[in-house]
């Protein structure tokens, strides 16, 4: 305790020499575009199919490719910066995702299609811990709560955006410019990040020489977490346990994924810093990352498809009807940055946690008949939960933790929100020939 | 778990719609007649009442299954409040005591 309280006191020295807010402006961007491209491709995915003439179902790799190592990079993003240096890692990481979305949108076949996502997927993987990471280091604790309720703004709204945006870009276009606006915010970004980013003085770039690197380690969080992505974003496509295929990378996945929680847990310069859950506060903020994960994409999937199966609504009114809710975490979030500095997180959690529940089981009243009104309404509801659960999760785990851990915190941090958000979306629906395309 | 649940129900709603239930009967009927005033044929008018009690029932079905979606997710946010008390207290702003 009271290293890390020496730590801290150093660090708190340091301040970057430009306003804060412009940085956290600039490194929202790029994040607000890579959670956008988790969710951009679902709707133009028959589009894509048929212009690349490929097969509905082989088309939906577009999707997992992205997830797949999605997963595998963000939980390695910590050491990589580590090795690289964070500036560097974030830009080339800003760089690798801009150019695989120009990469992405020539594709001429589904194969190339798919490299490409992989690399997107990759590149996406490392900005956004580098980015909440940065936003922990440029702000001092007291003020995080607003640099949090900025970067919560991208990552909460853009999966909502992201089904409606390329609808409408894949209608009015063609998809190809789903990756191709990617572009411009890119290299704006990357303009914005090489003036403005500085790493800390405290922020060690370690010598690839002095590491030892954990291949063993690496070999089985790509295996682990790549194999977990899959069997969740195909499973409820192949009928889960009754595909040979989803049984097999199951096994798979449950084993490489507890020897490597062994494997890390005893290694002296793991790949994965997995001592971090040793703070209690820090390992329950990743459990509830996880569940707001879980409910965020969701609830984000189930209510437009409830809205256009059910109630008829054309995709562009589907959207719609989730736009008041996008605007009120917009409003809601610095509120609730604000009142982080007056109130303990935990109490904001609570009441987060408590009207989020109850916006749940008021929309188990829904009928046939509900009109717009009430839709939006319900989800306005949701998201006051919502951004009373993201901001206040994010300050607590990072209270407790020595500012040199930042980086590796951030990573799995995000994993969890990341991990959640695809099982929320796998246990809550099916992709099969009963819902309308895999919103 | 949409579509399970989808198929839970229909299973459950199946065994209302039998010649016992009078309310059945009674919506039959009223459709029969309704497609027979739209000119249907008495054999037609029949088969498209049942077509159209058969997709009333799918979409109710499928409705019931998304309120158990929205209420599983309910209970699964309520199950976190006690983890909220396991987290150590930090002061406001989110910093530790550090002077």
């Amino acid at each position: 305790m009271s290293a890390a309280a020496t730590t801290l006191d150093q660090s708190d020295a340091w301040r970057p020499a430009v306003n804060p807010w412009i940085i956290a402006l600039a490194v929202t961007l790029a994040t607000f575009m890579e959670v956008l491209d988790t969710s951009i491709a679902n709707v133009a995915l028959p589009h894509i199919a048929g212009s690349l003439s490929a097969g509905q179902d082989e088309s939906t790799w577009v999707l997992t490719s992205y997830l797949v190592s999605n997963a595998i990079v963000l939980p390695l993003s910590g050491w990589l910066s580590s090795i690289i240096g964070r500036k560097n890692f974030y830009m080339g990481c800003v760089a690798l995702f801009t150019i695989s979305s120009f990469m992405c949108g020539l594709a001429p076949n589904l194969a190339v299609l798919i490299l490409c996502r992989i690399l997107q997927g990759a590149g996406g993987g490392g900005l956004q811990p580098s980015e909440q990471a940065i936003l922990a280091d440029t702000f001092p604790p007291a003020k995080r709560g607003m640099a949090f309720a900025v970067y919560g703004m991208a990552v909460v709204t853009a999966p909502a955006i992201g089904p409606t945006l390329g609808g409408w870009i894949t209608d009015n276009f063609s998809w190809r410019w789903i990756f191709f606006i990617n572009i411009p915010v890119g290299i704006l970004s990357l303009l914005l990040t090489s003036r403005l980013i500085q790493d800390p003085p405290y922020f060690r770039r370690r010598k690839l020489k002095e590491t030892h690197i954990d291949y063993v380690g690496l070999g089985f969080v790509a295996l682990g977490l790549g194999t977990l992505q899959i069997v969740l974003d195909k499973g409820q496509r192949d009928d889960w346990f009754e595909s040979n295929f989803i049984l097999t990378l199951t096994v798979i996945s449950v084993a490489a994924l507890i020897f490597l929680v062994v494997w890390e847990w005893r290694n002296k310069d793991p790949i994965i810093d997995l001592h971090l859950f040793r703070d209690r506060t820090f390992g329950i903020s990743n459990l509830l990352m996880f569940m707001l994960g879980f409910a965020l994409l969701g609830s984000t999937l189930l209510l437009p498809l409830f809205s256009q199966t059910l109630l008829g609504y054309t995709a562009e009114q589907a959207g719609l009807a989730l736009m008041p809710g996008g605007f009120a975490i917009i409003l809601l979030l610095p509120l609730v940055g604000f009142l982080l500095s007056r109130y303990t997180p935990r109490w904001l959690l609570l009441f987060g946690l408590v009207v989020l529940s109850i916006s749940l089981f008021r929309m188990t009243r829904f009928d046939l008949d509900i009109d717009f009104h009430t839709v939006a309404m319900a989800r306005v509801f949701q998201a006051v939960g919502m951004a009373f659960l993201f901001v206040p999760i994010n300050t607590a785990a990072y209270a407790f933790l020595p500012r040199d851990k930042n980086n590796a915190a951030s990573g799995l941090m995000n994993l969890a929100r990341n991990i959640g958000g695809s099982v929320g979306i796998s246990v809550v629906t099916t992709c099969s020939t009963g819902a309308p395309k895999c919103i | 778990m949409l579509d399970r649940r989808t198929q839970v129900h229909l299973t459950d709603l199946a065994p209302r719609l039998s010649a016992s239930n009078p309310a059945f009967l009674a919506t039959l009927r009223g459709a029969t007649q309704a497609m027979q005033a739209h000119g249907a044929s008495a054999a037609g008018a029949t088969q498209q009442a049942y077509a159209l009690i058969q997709g009333t029932v799918e979409r109710q079905a499928t409705m019931l299954s998304y309120i158990d979606c929205f209420w599983f997710l309910g209970v699964a946010i309520l199950c976190m409040v006690p983890a909220v008390f396991l987290m150590k207290k930090s002061k406001p702003g989110g910093g530790i005591a550090v002077h």
